[in-house]
């Protein structure tokens, strides 16, 4: 089994590089971002002598293999916007990114979950019609579309939340939002939008659930003991329909993580995805590899643990069969 | 949205008590704004962000009063010697806000740096040969050649002190690149602010310098106490924030939220005409030109039929919904070059540009590409548009070719562009610098040649007696006018969107001045 | 196709008012904006028919309206109706084509895997894995992104909707393939497979014949909900300012550039648009539950 993991760390690796090489080869054609340093007066000798500083005049090679040597050395420069270490930037933006994630899947678990037992047990009532049809409509919503109702009317007609921005206290491990009220209060608004999505997906993947636990044969015995339907779904139902749920939630993490890049672009909320977005427009090569190497990583990396889970749980995999 | 339901309303009120009780003490100033400043070091980037953040937290030896027009700073006074020599005497206790004591050495030091090769504001200081330390508090600034300007140009030529530079190794400008410079992103000025606070590309704060050098009534009338700028890059998020409360200033209010702003009961508008003319300009460089055959643009005809195509009063009325001054000159309103009567603008008229088409050997009119920025002028995208459905009626059939800054703007600084639209804006408060670098010289010159402009840009330069040099730029906008040159369009308008609590003085630098700012 | 339509999918289809009623609004759509240059009385993407003087006309039951302009103008003097038709055609062919280009690669890709296996499998296996370690947004928004800075406008407009398409399509052949895969595996085991072969037949008329038909049930839903999310992938990239040009925009672009004029009073800008993307996507979802049902019929 050891050998196996090991292998299967081997490939993680290699597509993590091959990724790494895609990033560079996007990037190659991008417009270089000489012009936005310099600014707007700038004489044509001035932009001739950054572009000679920042390397950008050298081939494409070179600069490649510069790149993958310092990559390797974990060397991910210095942002062209901001001046700052990109190590420390990803650091520094991390922690909103992950505790809007956060928010938004317990706001998701907890939506999802209830919903998606409720409509499973009830299958055939109006209520349950109502709500599916719901999350039906709530998956054909674009992201962006719900953030600018949600500035509209929570923000603009209501001004129960602020519009954007990220309100934020120092605490012993980063600066959080989750420990004040106006913290809440900024986080709430891009939480629930980035869940919309994902409790329509959410209610209908536990529903499925549901139902499928319910044609099982111990169900069909509990009845027939004459068990109460609130004991079968309390006891057997829900703790069977939610352990699945909770697997495909955390892989879900990861394209959480990539898809809070609109989410947060809508409301300027401070974290990987605007740095991401920030980054293309300025041409920050250096901040533009790294996030698409980060998210290639975290995908990779949650994959990776969902295999292990699974060989530690399914004996066949475990003898490699 | 003016019937609101009750419960709606008593909601609202609930929610701003809750969000009253949760303000800060003091005189907050929350300041949103389209993108953060690139560079903090005080000769880093010479942008207009940029010197919003330095003027409030740097010094030069002389300063800009609320007016925009130069008073002493950390000069107490100057004199000029009889070989043009001006001779600065320095204002004696100031401290920066590091702790160290401000003498001549700092301005020697400073003005070397503003002049360095990387420094991106030398050309303040091109006329200046160099600075030079009578004692501690007195310096000689001499003089390469007479500079007419150089009082205000000395306001943008910030102090900074040496023994901090060398301690961080910052001696040189980092000329434009961020190399991780340690002025990027920290500041040590004299100002009325220091920084305290600063996460690039999202927010920065700032705080009232208690030590500040100035009296209240000439250098610090105004009362905040803390500055906090916040970059919303959307400009829908942007006024939603300030229509939600979350921000005292917002200083690019996009034109079609003006009224909502406006009819909102807690926020005002205030504006003025601002020095930058929107103009169309071609590429004279060349007999080809890439999207067309050959150069039509290179008759002045079709240029002027370009310019009676164009209806720069509808443009005004429907895109810029009357927030801008229609013009057919670049000099700004109230400098030297300017009169109405110059400005004034026709009618926009299809026809009469199609007879002159004609007249100029394209009956049948002819295609051309015109390179327009989308993110970096007031309504920039959609006045092209507005453009090209004008032009095409006279029968220019334009591909309009809209692209971000960073896109757009090397096909101009490389002559790839055969037409294309540019704002022009000039941080001298005269309008010289703008014909130099368009009719002239720079890198935005785009091939207009004409002795006669080149001569007299070249005497304005050294002129001092101020009615011959006003004769002297009128002339020029009069030859450029009859030329067609560029097409100008209108001068943009400055609209500031604000609470009712708040005053700041709004000039044509579209600058905020936060020493001016006065908060109830 | 004889076992396709064995569960009397008509039946099953005319028994349902919700698939009936989600297509009728699709077909709707779809020949709105087919025919848009015949049913509405300008283009708006030629400057020559636009006109300054038309701006800013609201809908035409408000005050100020024009009949011209059922659902008003923008600040070009463009009609809302007519850019929202001509804006959808773009949406939805990119939308077809992108799913398209998916299924023709994954189902390719899936078939040669289940019935090659060995080391054709195994390639397709880590090239869905490479594929599936990036979201295709985020290549979607570099690719688009920096394609777009290369070419020139003219270019552009005719480039660009390739660019996205092929972004979006590339982004999702993975689910095909692993679907078709595995169906492929248990196709191949039964009976008729198996006794086709003990009669000699190639294995390229098996695949055809047989396996193809069967595989296409479960790739067919997989589509339907694809189309829906390709459509609003195009939609998320056009509004981010990655997607096609102003000058053809798709419901995104309209939206993106609508959503200027949000809190001008001009909300007929982006309403419409906003909720044509919305209609859109709805029924084709719902169309896509209801087929779900209809060829699984194992569940409910």
């Amino acid at each position: 089994m050891a050998i196996k993991l090991l292998q299967r760390l081997l490939q993680s690796m290699l597509v993590l590089l091959a990724t790494g090489f895609l990033a560079f080869l996007i990037m190659s054609f991008a417009p270089d971002p000489v012009d936005n340093i310099a600014g707007d007066y700038a004489t044509t000798e001035d932009r001739a002598r950054i572009r000679a500083e920042l390397g950008y005049d050298r081939p494409f090679l070179v600069q490649y293999g510069e790149y993958m040597v310092k990559f390797v050395q974990w060397d991910l420069g210095s942002s062209l916007r901001t001046s700052e270490p990109v190590a420390e930037l990803i650091a520094s933006r991390a922690p909103a990114t992950l505790e809007l994630v956060l928010v938004s899947t317990i706001m998701t678990l907890g939506a999802g979950i209830w919903l998606g037992i409720y409509t499973g047990v009830h299958r055939r009532s109006k209520r349950t019609q109502a709500i599916l049809t719901s999350s039906l409509l709530g998956i054909s919503m674009p992201t962006f579309l719900l953030g600018l109702l949600a500035i509209y009317i929570g923000a603009v007609e209501l001004g129960w939340f602020p519009a954007s921005g990220r309100k934020a206290v120092d605490t012993w491990m980063w600066t959080s939002s989750l420990v004040s009220l106006e913290g809440w209060r900024s986080i709430f608004m891009p939480a629930l939008t980035l869940s919309i999505f994902n409790v329509g997906l959410f209610i209908r993947l536990v529903r499925a659930d549901v139902l499928e636990i319910r044609t099982m044969d111990y169900i069909k015995f509990a009845r027939a003991r004459g068990l109460p339907e609130k004991t079968i779904n309390n006891k057997h139902v829900l703790p069977n329909a939610i352990m699945p749920v909770i697997n495909v939630a955390a892989l879900n993490i990861g394209v959480m993580i990539a898809f809070s890049l609109i989410t947060e672009s809508v409301f300027q909320w401070p974290g990987l995805g605007l740095m991401f977005i920030q980054s293309i427009s300025f041409s920050d090569f250096p901040v533009m590899s790294a996030y698409f190497l980060l998210v290639a990583a975290i995908f990779i990396g949650l994959n990776l643990l969902a295999d292990v889970l699974l060989s530690i749980v399914d004996p066949r995999i475990r003898r490699g069969e | 949205m003016k019937t609101k339901n009750t419960w709606l309303k008593a909601a609202t009120i609930g929610a701003a008590l809750t969000a009253s009780a949760t303000a800060m003490a003091g005189n907050d100033l929350r300041w949103g704004m389209t993108g953060d400043a690139i560079s903090l070091d005080p000769q880093g980037v010479l942008g207009a962000v940029e010197i919003i953040f330095l003027r409030n937290v740097y010094d030069g030896l002389m300063v800009v009063d609320g007016d925009n027009q130069p008073m002493h700073g950390l000069a107490e006074s100057h004199e000029v010697l009889a070989d043009g020599t001006i001779r600065f005497t320095l204002r004696k206790g100031v401290k920066f806000h590091g702790g160290q004591d401000f003498t001549a050495d700092d301005v020697v030091f400073s003005i070397a740096r503003t002049q360095g090769e990387k420094s991106a504001f030398k050309s303040m200081v091109a006329a200046v040969d160099k600075a030079v330390k009578v004692d501690d508090y007195t310096v000689d600034i001499i003089m390469k050649r007479p500079d007419p300007l150089i009082l205000s140009n000395l306001a943008n030529a910030y102090i900074m002190d040496s023994g901090w530079a060398a301690e961080h190794g910052v001696e040189e400008a980092p000329g434009g690149a961020n190399k991780g410079l340690y002025t990027e992103n920290n500041m040590n000025g004299t100002g009325m602010l220091k920084l305290v606070e600063r996460q690039p590309t999202i927010s920065s704060t700032l705080v009232r310098n208690d030590n500040f050098w100035g009296d209240a009534t000439d250098y610090y009338p105004g009362n905040i106490d803390r500055v906090i700028t916040t970059t919303i890059g959307s400009a829908s998020t942007r006024v939603a924030t300030l229509l939600s409360g979350d921000l005292e200033l917002v200083t690019e209010v996009p034109l079609p939220d003006l009224g909502r702003v406006d009819s909102d009961s807690n926020l005002k508008i205030e504006g003025t005409a601002q020095l930058r003319t929107i103009f169309f300009g071609f590429n004279l460089t060349t007999d080809n030109l890439v999207s067309t055959e050959g150069n039509p643009f290179a008759k002045p005809e079709v240029r002027k039929a370009v310019s009676v195509a164009l209806d720069r009063g509808l443009i005004q009325k429907k895109i810029m919904r009357g927030v801008s001054v229609p013009t057919t000159i670049l000099a700004y309103p109230g400098t030297q070059g300017h009169t109405d009567a110059l400005a004034a603008v026709e009618k926009g008229n299809p026809k009469k540009a199609k007879e002159m088409l004609a007249a100029a050997g394209y009956p049948d009119g002819f295609s051309v590409q015109l390179d327009c920025p989308n993110n970096r002028y007031v309504n920039d995208e959609s006045i092209c548009q507005a453009a090209v459905s004008m032009l095409a009626k006279a029968g220019i059939k334009v591909n309009l070719n809209a692209l971000p800054k960073d896109q757009w703007m090397p096909l101009l600084l490389e002559d790839k562009s055969d037409f294309y639209m540019l704002g022009f804006g000039t941080p001298t408060n005269d309008s010289l610098f703008t014909f130099g670098h368009i009719y002239n010289q720079g890198p935005f010159q785009s091939g207009y040649a004409n002795a006669e402009v080149t001569a007299l840009i070249g005497e304005a330069a050294v002129e001092a007696d101020a009615a011959k040099r006003t004769v002297m730029m009128e002339k020029i906008s009069q030859i450029t006018k009859d030329d067609m040159a560029v097409v100008p369009v209108h001068y943009q308008m400055i609209n500031w969107g604000m609470t009712n609590g708040l005053s700041i003085p709004v000039d044509f630098s579209n600058l905020p001045n936060f020493r001016y700012a006065v908060m109830q | 196709m004889q076992k396709f339509l064995q569960h009397n999918i008509v039946q099953d289809y005319l028994r349902t008012p919700s698939a009936i009623l989600s297509s009728l609004v699709l077909v709707a759509i779809i020949f709105c904006a087919i025919f848009a240059g015949y049913i509405t009385n300008q283009n708006p993407f030629d400057p020559l028919q636009l006109d300054l003087m038309d701006s800013q006309i609201p809908p035409v039951w408000l005050e100020y309206g024009d009949e011209r302009f059922i659902f008003g103008t923008d600040e070009q003097g463009r009609d809302v109706l007519a850019a929202l038709f001509y804006g959808s055609r773009l949406s939805l062919l990119v939308g077809l084509a992108s799913v398209l280009l998916s299924c023709f690669i994954g189902i390719g890709l899936g078939l040669a895997a289940g019935f090659f296996r060995g080391t054709t499998d195994t390639v397709v296996t880590r090239l869905a894995d490479l594929q599936m370690t990036i979201p295709g947004l985020i290549v979607a928004l570099m690719l688009a992104g920096v394609i777009k800075s290369q070419i020139s406008m003219e270019m552009q407009e005719t480039v660009m909707i390739y660019v996205v398409i092929l972004a979006i399509g590339f982004s999702d052949w993975p689910k095909y393939a692993r679907v078709t895969r595995s169906a492929v595996m248990i196709e191949s085991q039964e009976d008729y497979v198996l006794a086709a072969r003990a009669m000699g037949a190639s294995p390229w008329y098996i695949l055809f014949k047989h396996v193809l038909p069967n595989v296409m049930r479960s790739n067919i839903v997989i589509a339907t909900v694809g189309l829906g999310i390709a459509i609003m992938l195009e939609a998320t990239l056009s509004f981010l300012g990655a997607g096609v040009p102003v000058s053809t925009p798709s419901l995104g672009t309209l939206i993106r550039t609508g959503s200027n004029f949000l809190f001008a009073g001009e909300w007929w800008v982006v309403f419409f648009p906003g909720l044509m993307l919305i209609l859109t996507v709805f029924s084709i979802n719902i169309l896509g539950d209801w087929l779900r049902d209809a060829m699984n019929p194992k569940l409910d």
